[in-house]
């Protein structure tokens, strides 16, 4: 957003860069015409206002003899009113005119200002380019979540079923919310940040009495677990360098790789050590998480591979279980989770633990692989991952794992733009039944809690969205690689490296250097 | 506010793209060949503003040729220059960019910028409002850069105007 504002500030200097032009020259005598040749000579055009209020106008080529006392040249004779007299070879006494007057040609005049458009131009296309390869950042997201009802999308808590593009597809999803202690009430803004429909069937709180100092965990398998202590890691690493700094602590210095320009499938490993032995049932691994914008991209060129088509697309998905599958297994098949392996020094062998997965680039998961093995001495675990599609913000061991069991809250009352929608309660308490959630609307849901505790609270949100086709996309139809990407995910993950490439950076550097101002990017704040 | 600001800078940069500008004015780069004096807006003091062509100017006079498109008659008459309170004197065309308002504020940037719109729309606007405002201001003179006594320079006659001229013959 910054980078944006000194662009247009650059522009605005071109744009308003007027200036009054000093292009004439006016000479009572012929003398003064004269004696001013080397001037007059940038200035080429000669009027020659004669005593009757005719006036001669010549161009370039104009001519003074001295001798003969005469002007010559080609041009235009005007008469008194203005009219035009003759055009072609013009020629006249030096003492018939009471004044020249010499005009310098401009050039260009309107440079500045057509640079101006141009570069205007350019970086509303570049930002069409970035918003095209990076939607998200310009069109938000699948429904958003905040505790805080007036923070911006990248402070988002949470980001409900990003997966569900179509009602097939709908999927409960659960997200932690870390709140604050609570006394009494619960409150969340649900938001439509994007050009989709969003229909939510639930959005209930899961809620796990908390005391102090302990901290309530969700895992990939949506279990619940209480632990009592949290483990920093004492080194991290790939194979290239250290990189511990990332993952200590839980600052937003998220680590984070760029995808494999060959391959957008190729894995990478990170090796993490804790100076804590582990043990099967009490430890495990808690991850803070979320993606890159790999999977933004790809579902995003999934619509536009379907063009004009994409209504019969749907219509075979939701008619068709095993295209079904294909679509919820394939490119995530390819891309996977992130792998938990244990070192067992005993044996001398990796053994997985588990994985964390959630799909989404904005709100921060936290999940928990709890260990189904025992090691002695330090604790090494290997997480196995895909290149450039994560982004990790800490790593920790935990200890004293016990599993919970949540209590299911449904709201108690909703609130549209600031008023009390009972409809809107009936919708999203009644199972059959969904709210519909359109581009910019905004409800704040209020839960009341069982008593005075504390409790950590989990969204559990369930529905789907309709993407809302843009034009742009309607020309990028391409059936055979959406059959590619259906089919054989693993040739299109090869195949579609480059290309994805050529956008990662860019779309990285648009979604991050909006962060601190996006507050003025929604709908209803204009 | 910052709505009602932008609305503003719109709707000058829009007025002052569809001011009238007469047609003898030529483009900026045929000034050189322009038979025709500039259009001046001279305001006098306790009298109507006059709109015209720049006939003539000495020590003590201005001739301007009204504009019929500003005053009911179009005629050559005599300004005092001890009448004339401010001044604004057009020696050429600007070069038209109304339409780059519509075009960049309204189509170009919530087509290409989806939410970021709400930023972009308004630096748009403001980008091409002062194109607009810019390119009208440019061929444009006013006290601050010229005196009356130049006033000369950029009249139809500026030698003054030919012996026993009839002001009613000037057209």
């Amino acid at each position: 957003m910054r980078y944006l504002i000194i662009w247009f500030t650059a522009i605005l200097l071109f744009a308003s860069g007027c200036s009054n032009y000093q292009f004439r020259s006016s000479y009572r005598s012929a003398n003064a015409l004269l004696h001013d040749m080397k001037k007059i000579n940038e200035q080429p055009f000669l009027k020659a206002h004669h005593a009757s209020g005719k006036v001669y106008v010549l161009g370039q080529d104009w001519t003074i003899d001295t001798l003969s006392g005469m002007i010559s040249g080609k041009g235009t004779l005007y008469d008194f009113n203005r009219a035009l007299v003759s055009r072609g070879n013009q020629e006249f006494s030096i003492d018939s005119i009471l004044i020249f007057e010499t005009n310098r040609k401009i050039v260009n005049p309107e440079a500045g200002r057509v640079t101006a458009l141009g570069i205007l131009t350019g970086v509303n296309l570049a930002i069409g380019v970035i918003c095209w390869t990076n939607p998200k950042a310009c069109f938000g997201s699948c429904p958003t979540f905040y505790m805080d009802g007036h923070s911006n999308i990248h402070q988002a808590d949470a980001e409900g079923f990003s997966n569900a593009i179509s009602p097939s597809l709908e999927y409960a999803d659960i997200d932690a919310l870390n709140n604050p202690a609570l006394s009494g009430s619960f409150a969340l803004t649900m938001k439509n940040e994007a050009l989709e429909t969003h229909v939510v069937r639930q959005a209930n709180l899961l809620a796990i009495p908390r005391k102090e100092n302990q901290t309530i965990l969700h895992s990939r398998k949506d279990k619940f677990y209480s632990a009592d202590a949290i483990i920093n890691p004492s080194v991290v690493f790939d194979q290239e360098k250290d990189l511990t700094p990332h993952f200590s602590h839980a600052d937003g210095n998220e680590w984070f790789s760029l995808a494999d320009e060959k391959n957008m499938s190729s894995k990478q490993e990170l090796v993490v050590e804790f100076d804590a032995p582990a043990a099967a049932g009490q430890n495990g691994l808690y991850i803070h998480f979320r993606q890159t914008l790999m999977t933004t991209y790809l579902i995003y060129s999934a619509l536009q591979y379907m063009g004009d088509e994409i209504s019969d697309v749907f219509a075979k998905i939701e008619g068709q279980p095993e295209l079904r599958k294909q679509l919820n297994s394939g490119i995530h098949g390819e891309l996977g989770e992130i792998e938990v392996w244990l070192w067992d020094r005993q044996n001398q062998q990796w053994l997985l633990q588990g994985s964390v997965y959630e799909t989404g680039p904005i709100a921060i998961n936290k999940q928990v692989v709890p260990f189904s093995a025992t090691t002695n001495g330090k604790t090494r675990v290997k997480l196995r991952l895909n290149r450039g599609l994560w982004r990790i913000d800490h790593l920790s061991l935990t200890t004293g794992l016990r599993e919970v069991a949540p209590i299911e809250i449904q709201p108690s009352k909703v609130l549209y733009k600031g008023h009390e929608d009972a409809k809107a309660l009936q919708l999203l308490t009644s199972p059959e039944q969904q709210l519909l959630s359109m581009p910019g609307d905004e409800f704040r849901l209020i839960y009341d809690m069982p008593d005075a505790s504390d409790y950590a609270l989990f969204l559990k949100s369930k529905g789907y969205y309709i993407q809302w086709m843009r034009d742009n996309w309607l020309g990028m139809k391409d059936m055979r690689k959406l059959r590619t990407m259906i089919t054989q995910p693993a040739k299109y993950l090869l195949n579609e490296a480059s290309s994805y490439k050529a956008y990662e950076s860019a779309m990285e550097d648009a979604f991050w250097s909006s962060r601190i101002d996006t507050k003025s990017t929604h709908y209803y704040e204009n | 506010m910052k709505t009602k600001l932008i609305i503003a800078i719109a709707l000058m940069a829009l007025f002052a793209s569809c001011a009238k500008i007469p047609r003898y004015l030529p483009r900026l780069e045929n000034m050189g060949s322009s038979p025709n004096g500039a259009f001046v807006t001279l305001d006098q003091r306790g009298d109507i503003t006059i709109y015209g062509e720049l006939i003539a100017a000495d020590s003590a006079s201005v001739y301007v040729l009204t504009d019929s498109d500003y005053h009911n008659f179009s005629r050559c008459i005599k300004v005092p220059k001890e009448r004339i309170a401010d001044f604004k004197l057009r020696y050429a065309a600007p070069a038209s960019y109304g339409w780059s308002m519509p075009v960049f504020g309204l189509l170009v940037a919530p087509v290409t910028s989806g939410l970021l719109s709400i930023v972009t729309i308004p630096l748009n606007l403001i980008v091409t409002g002062s194109v607009v405002a810019g390119s009208y201001q440019a061929t444009k003179y006013t006290a601050v850069d010229i005196r009356k006594d130049d006033f000369w320079k950029f009249a139809r006659y500026p030698q003054g105007l030919p012996p026993g001229t009839d002001l009613a013959s000037i057209k």
